[in-house]
């Protein structure tokens, strides 16, 4: 029977497979909106960065 | 420290009514003494002070009777200034409102306080203090507490809804939602342009424009009869209360009914779309089985009963028969080990080898099985016919008897009463229209995403070799992803949260209330308190004015708690970022509480809140408190009433056993009449 311990890990490991594309993006675009959530140009600069944001990750996940 | 706390470090104000020159309180900023607490007489200058905080952030002064005259008559100036520094995540702020008084205008300048003690002024000062706390959230920060006896149900619905959820985080991922849904348009039209350029794709680029143009109409129009939808549940709710509060004694009785009957149609309309949805499974299922049972009982039946036979025109019997009589059927010889007899042998073989006889064994049992299963199959789908006719027959009955209570209701003939009825009824035909609107809405958007992904199947077919093609595809699936994620999010979380904040309201109520109170909290974070024996709901101040102060500053306090654990979770990954982590300043908190009530809201006050500033009447102060709350104070100060004609030893305050004089007698009226002293 597996220990606590290796259980969680291997929760762990679990969701971390699972994980989708939008997981790993979502936070990403959180911290945007709220760092520019003070701005008030934010609108367009906060869309831009996003924009930006996302297809550099498309970048990333076709180089690996 | 966060990056959503606020912390209110000074308030300075200049010549701003009752107090001439200049004057300030600093604020504590200590987490673990987060109370600063002012006492002082009424009318010396609690409300002046809340007002000058409202007054600096967003130019109002909704306590003030005389909105304009707010400088100092004493001072023989035309302007006064209030000065407020605050911090909000890392960033020091100094805001600066100064007010003309001929002009009856007022101007805001804001400065970022940089770490040397520079100064770099803050552009659209207006816009950037909204986006920190928008004005919508100062009724429930910036608490008023002799205005605020009154429910929090006087607001307008949409500010409060949108206030609450931006206090509970949800609104920034609404943002998000918001962005990727322009970019992903953004990225539709492109692609579609792409595709209409080309020969091949010109078809399928149009088609995709066109649908995705449909599933913008859809989410519009499922948006606005949703908001239809909670409208006419509101109408409704609001004109059943009406009827079930009224003094009609029979007209009570009748509407407590109807809702009893209303609500057991609902559960009886549910029950039956559950038996519906069941008994579609059901046919979905296991249909096959009736139509295999009748298919295996046609052709396998006979091989069962004459057991030998072959399930081939070469039936085994009349072949050894054959063999048998030397003849055919054709009356061609068979003479023993002719070619013909040959013939016949080698097709009794043939026909009748393991793997046939295996096949023909297969056939049979699962010709059984059919058999067996579609016995059950037709037992269960007989059930759950019968059961649907009873659902039918109650719902019709209850619909019956609906009826006949409306006539009731209209036939007592109270001309209130009937208009009440009227309107609930119209209520209640929308809410069926629309609901039944939004269902088609929701199937026809299912239909409508589907197509959309098979043209995108077959664009992601045709399309290979395109490199453009498929970039925007990605960031368009992508965006899909990233939507649906967060609107699924958003939903569960919703949901925890009604629950959280009525868990937290009912405790402090059930805790502090001497009555049993039931905390009800609608969709639209309106609270109200029922009377669990007879079901009554308070309205306004119907439990008293000390009760309705005390749910109120108890359901503040609840979002602020939830927002203070929601800033912690975000280090975790939640995509929950409270909107603004408020200090709470409370002017008068304990208004028309009694004793009890005072000790019991102090309790549970510092516990839940992050900055708490309480501006507090002498009168309202019992040094016994002290024990309640006296390791949460970190600055405490003393307004000081000057008066030319008081008697100094009118009013005092005593605290930890000393006493202080409230009350000054001033010779002359070049002093100012309120002076700030901390203590």
């Amino acid at each position: 029977m597996p220990s606590n311990q290796s259980t969680a890990e291997l929760m762990r490991q679990l969701a971390e497979e699972s994980k989708t594309d939008a997981d790993e993006i979502t936070n990403e675009l959180i911290d945007i909106a709220m760092s520019l959530k003070h701005r008030s140009d934010s609108t367009t600069s906060r869309r831009d960065l996003m924009e930006k944001t996302l297809n550099q990750f498309l970048i990333n996940k076709d180089k690996t | 420290m966060s990056k959503s706390e606020l912390w209110f470090k000074r308030i300075e104000v200049e010549n701003w009514r009752q107090f001439l020159g200049k004057h300030s309180i600093d604020f504590s900023n200590d987490k673990s003494k987060h109370l600063t607490i002012i006492h002082a007489e009424n009318s010396v200058g609690k409300t002046t002070m809340l007002n000058a905080i409202k007054f600096v952030l967003y130019g109002v002064t909704p306590e003030f009777t005389d909105k304009k005259n707010l400088v100092c008559d004493r001072s023989n100036k035309d302007t006064c200034r209030v000065r407020l520094n605050f911090k909000y995540g890392e960033t020091e702020y100094t805001a600066l409102r100064v007010y003309d008084q001929n002009g009856a205008n007022s101007k805001l300048t804001m400065h970022e306080i940089k770490r040397q003690g520079d100064q770099k002024l803050v552009p659209s000062a207006d816009a950037i203090i909204n986006k920190i706390m928008p004005s919508e959230l100062s009724n429930y920060f910036l608490f008023a507490g002799e205005r605020y006896q009154k429910a929090l149900d006087g607001y307008d619905n949409n500010s409060h809804h949108r206030a609450i959820r931006d206090i509970l985080g949800f609104t920034l991922s609404e943002t998000v939602i918001e962005d990727i849904n322009v970019l992903k348009s953004k990225y539709t039209k492109k692609l579609s342009q792409l595709l209409k350029k080309n020969k091949e794709t010109n078809n399928l680029g149009k088609e995709l424009e066109r649908l995705e143009g449909f599933e913008t109409q859809y989410k519009k129009l499922i948006e606005e009869s949703d908001r239809e939808l909670k409208k006419q549940i509101k109408i409704k709710e609001t004109n059943d209360e009406l009827i079930k509060n009224s003094n009609h004694i029979k007209a009570k009785e009748f509407a407590k009914t109807q809702e009893l009957q209303e609500k057991e149609l609902g559960r009886t309309k549910d029950n039956r779309t559950g038996t519906l949805k069941q008994r579609q499974k059901l046919i979905s299922s296991y249909g096959y089985i009736l139509f295999g049972s009748k298919l295996t009982k046609k052709n396998f039946d006979h091989i069962k009963v004459n057991r030998g036979d072959i399930p081939s025109p070469h039936r085994e019997n009349v072949i050894t028969k054959l063999i048998k009589q030397k003849k055919c059927i054709c009356s061609t010889p068979i003479l023993p080990n002719s070619k013909e007899e040959k013939a016949l042998q080698e097709l009794m073989q043939e026909a009748s080898n393991e793997i046939i006889d295996n096949r023909v064994i297969d056939a049979i049992s699962q010709g059984d099985y059919f058999k067996k299963r579609s016995v059950s199959f037709l037992n269960d789908l007989k059930n759950i016919e019968s059961n649907l006719l009873k659902f039918n027959n109650q719902i019709g009955s209850l619909e019956t008897d609906l009826e006949q209570l409306d006539k009731d209701i209209k036939a007592i003939g109270n001309v209130n009463i009937s208009k009440f009825q009227e309107k609930r009824d119209a209520a209640a035909k929308e809410i069926l229209k629309v609901s039944g609107d939004i269902a088609v809405y929701k199937s026809d958007r299912e239909s409508n995403n589907n197509l959309i992904k098979t043209i995108k199947r077959q664009i992601s077919q045709v399309q290979v070799s395109s490199s453009e093609n498929t970039k925007l595809q990605k960031f368009i699936d992508l965006s899909d992803q990233v939507i649906d994620k967060l609107t699924k999010t958003l939903k569960l979380h919703e949901k925890a949260s009604l629950k959280e904040i009525k868990e937290l309201v009912q405790n402090n109520v059930t805790q502090s209330l001497r009555k049993t109170r039931e905390v009800i909290l609608t969709e639209d974070y309106q609270f109200e308190l029922r009377d669990p024996e007879t079901g009554r709901i308070d309205k306004g101040s119907d439990g008293g004015n000390g009760q309705t102060l005390l749910s109120n500053l108890s359901f503040i306090t609840a979002l602020l708690s939830i927002s203070k654990r929601r800033a912690s979770d975000r280090q975790t990954g939640s995509i929950f970022v409270p909107g603004t982590i408020s200090p709470f300043v409370i002017d008068a908190p304990f208004a028309e509480m009694d004793d009890t009530y005072i000790a019991k809201v102090l309790e549970f006050l510092p516990k839940q809140s992050h900055q708490l500033i309480i501006f507090l009447s002498s009168k309202q102060w019992e040094d016994e408190y002290e024990n309640v709350i006296g390791e949460s104070i970190g600055k405490r100060y003393i307004f000081i009433n000057h008066d030319m004609t008081i008697d100094p030893s009118e009013s005092s305050l005593t605290i930890k056993n000393k006493t202080y004089q409230l009350n000054v007698k001033t010779d002359d009226n070049k002093t100012s009449a309120t002076t700030i002293e901390e203590i």
